[in-house]
């Protein structure tokens, strides 16, 4: 079960209208390393988890991310609204404009829209563990390629947010790793 | 920053894992991978927490380009 | 990034988006979210270091300190929360704008 409360996890402000920018920043919403696949990856693979600590940062991780995927909705919402089709067009949106409106959809910068294949489940927990941290570096990665790109200071704050979660995302599922495999190797002794 | 220093050394290769954990006589392994763990000791003000993404100023580690 | 090859249509977007809340309803919302990102530190903490009793104690006692915040918020602005978790004034409440995306 889940339940929505009704603000974002942190507070999102953008300068005015940017769509190139927004552009760019949809790769994080329906992106390969987006926060789509963030959530579902570790909701997912919750289920094969052998230890309780493990189930327990995958459901809260996989529940925040979603909350994340939503700061990034917000941010190209935003950034969008009130563009007209013509401004779309010559943002590089015209594609997305003509499929989607200004409605979001789940795609990467290049307007390639998300696949299952993106996030995998082997349902051997060192290996899904090892997954998730290199999940939250290529977050991180794209976090500060999008810093690099961004030319509304309002929006950097965000990103700059965002990036500094999947920091401590990282730190937490590597002790949950160290947990799962000084468990893993317990197990191998009775 | 409003918070005070503290010795919150990261446990780093060689130390046991943490208390809790089933093995007592620890010892790293090759091809496995590691994570130092956190020991919590000062943390941020709420309002800094959020401002800074983080509660633990030792997981502070800003872009820097 | 390099502004100098900004497209000229660009530039005629400059309607800055409107903050249509108040901004007493966005401090106290403010509040709430610091203090609700202090509770997901501590829990994601307290999931790998759950026999740290220092941490547990922080946890504890954020707890009353946002329920108390929430309650506040919820009597000025209606429901934070859906399903159950959170009492409506009439008429009907949660479904009252703005919604978090445009705040």
């Amino acid at each position: 079960m889940w339940i929505y409360q009704k603000n974002l996890e942190y507070p999102v402000k953008v300068c005015g209208p940017n769509p190139k920018l927004a552009k760019v920043i949809i790769t994080q919403y329906g992106g390969p390393d987006g926060e789509l696949s963030a959530s579902l990856r570790y909701l997912n693979q919750r289920y094969s988890m052998p230890t309780d600590k493990a189930k327990g940062l995958l459901t809260d991780i996989g529940t925040e991310e979603m909350g994340h995927m939503e700061i990034v909705a917000t941010i190209f919402y935003k950034l969008t609204r009130g563009v007209s089709p013509q401004q779309m067009e010559a943002a590089g949106l015209g594609g997305h404009y003509a499929q989607h409106n200004h409605a979001l959809f789940w795609n990467d910068a290049n307007g390639v829209p998300w696949v299952a294949s993106y996030v995998q489940a082997t349902g051997d927990p060192i290996t899904d563990l090892t997954e998730d941290m290199d999940a939250e570096q290529k977050a991180r990665s794209t976090y500060e390629h999008l810093i690099q790109l961004s030319d509304d200071p309002l929006v950097t704050d965000v990103l700059k947010f965002l990036r500094e979660r999947e920091i401590v995302h990282f730190q937490r599922f590597g002790e949950t790793l160290n947990d799962v495999q000084g468990f893993m190797n317990s197990k191998k002794f009775f | 920053m409003n918070y005070y220093p503290y010795p919150n050394i990261p446990v780093m290769p060689g130390t046991p894992p943490k208390p809790d954990s089933p093995t007592l006589d620890f010892a790293f392994q090759l091809a496995h991978a590691y994570v130092p763990w956190q020991n919590m000791g000062q943390v941020f003000s709420p309002a800094e927490a959020l401002m800074h993404g983080t509660l633990f100023p030792e997981l502070v580690m800003p872009y820097t380009g | 990034m390099d502004n100098s090859q900004e497209n000229p249509q660009a530039q005629k977007i400059v309607q800055p988006v409107k903050a249509d809340i108040n901004n007493n309803q966005q401090a106290m919302l403010l509040e709430i979210q610091q203090l609700q990102f202090t509770a997901i530190e501590l829990n994601l903490y307290l999931d790998t270091h759950p026999n740290d009793q220092q941490a547990l104690m922080a946890y504890n006692s954020i707890v009353p300190q946002l329920k108390q915040r929430i309650a506040s918020y919820e009597q000025l602005y209606g429901p934070l929360f859906h399903f159950g978790l959170s009492t409506s004034q009439y008429p009907w409440q949660w479904i009252n704008s703005p919604w978090p995306w445009d705040m």
